[in-house]
């Protein structure tokens, strides 16, 4: 359903014909030229900018003799999860909070922003849920590479013991591979099953129905930002384990 | 018990002679022209969503039995209910995603 947002019809006017240029050179083709940017990309834009305001905005504010309300929330929600992480991963483990700080409120924030009237969660499109998943994909790859070596990750997927490796080997990477497929899929059926539920009602009777699901979307929303993160966060812990004896 | 078998049996021989005009259809009558796809994604939504609500209401009276015997671990308890949810609620949600793609 081709629905036009005002926002993304107005960041089409401002940058589609920029978008169109540097993508004529780096020989794109876009569908439909007056309209560039999708809207799912156009709201995650909007998502990113409130974002970096807001944390903008926060540290100017912040103090610690009398810390305004926003900081005491912030405080919460990083203590929390730096709680969350040591408990899951160890205190080596501090250097990963900056990233799941930023894709919880991302994520948070863009479930979010569907509710308000005239604006669409870019999570309700599979591309950006898919784009975070295999960010996290990435990451703890990546994490386990530099924590452990090439050579010494890639044994972990042989098993316990050798003989049994070649059984191991597809088990574990189809494993690893089920896992940025199902945080993607679990996100994006969650906001967009949320959105059509939404629809549904808003058609049966419009202002009063959807009041109830509206509200169990603003939980459900903080729910599965709070599943990505605490995941992503396993995933690490189980990507740079640290050489000590894991039953696998 | 017995009753409880008859009648299930019993309701189960009447299904079965309801389903009698099925044999009815052609050999044509396949693909999207067959009114049983137009329930066929309820039904497999159904069944997924029956199939969850019973797994996680395992997860839950488990959770509460094991905060109500040890509340000190409470929010220990409270993570691992969270996260099981979440992960059975997600096949469940497989299944919409296939119904929404199709």
């Amino acid at each position: 359903m081709e629905h036009h947002f005002w926002f993304s019809s107005l960041l089409n006017k401002l940058l589609g014909p920029a978008v169109v240029y540097i993508g004529g050179l780096l020989g794109a083709e876009f569908q439909n030229p007056a309209e560039p940017i999708p809207s799912a990309v156009a709201h995650l834009l909007l998502v990113a900018v409130l974002l970096m305001v807001f944390f903008w905005w926060l540290r100017r504010k912040l103090s610690v003799e009398s810390p305004s309300g926003w900081q005491h929330i912030l405080e919460v929600v990083v203590l929390g999860v730096r709680d969350l992480m040591d408990s899951i991963i160890g205190p080596h483990g501090r250097k990963y909070l900056p990233f799941h700080i930023s894709l919880g409120t991302f994520i948070f924030l863009s479930n979010l922003i569907g509710l308000v009237p005239e604006l669409e969660s870019p999570t309700a499109n599979i591309n950006v849920t898919a784009g975070c998943a295999i960010i996290v994909f990435l990451y703890y790859n990546w994490i386990g590479i530099r924590e452990q070596g090439l050579l010494n990750y890639l044994k972990h997927f042989a098993g316990p013991v050798i003989f049994i490796a070649p059984l191991m080997i597809p088990v574990e990477i189809l494993s690893h591979l089920a896992r940025p497929f199902s945080l993607s899929v679990r996100l994006f059926a969650n906001i967009f099953g949320e959105d059509m539920i939404i629809i549904v009602l808003t058609a049966l009777l419009p202002f009063i129905l959807p009041l109830p699901i509206m509200s169990l979307a603003i939980f459900t929303s903080l729910l599965q930002a709070f599943v990505f993160v605490i995941l992503s966060i396993v995933y690490i812990s189980g990507a740079a384990e640290q050489h000590e004896a894991h039953a696998h | 018990m017995r009753k409880r078998i008859l009648m299930l049996s019993t309701l189960l021989v009447l299904g079965v002679l309801f389903m009698t005009p099925i044999f009815a259809q052609t050999e044509g009558e396949t693909g999207g022209t067959s009114a049983w796809y137009l329930v066929l994604p309820a039904f497999a939504m159904a069944l997924a969503s029956a199939v969850c609500g019973l797994g996680q209401s395992k997860a839950i009276v488990a959770a509460c039995e094991s905060v109500s015997r040890n509340p000190g671990a409470a929010d220990s308890i409270r993570f691992f209910l969270i996260l099981g949810l979440v992960l059975i609620e997600s096949l469940a949600l497989y299944t919409l995603l296939i119904i929404l793609i199709t």
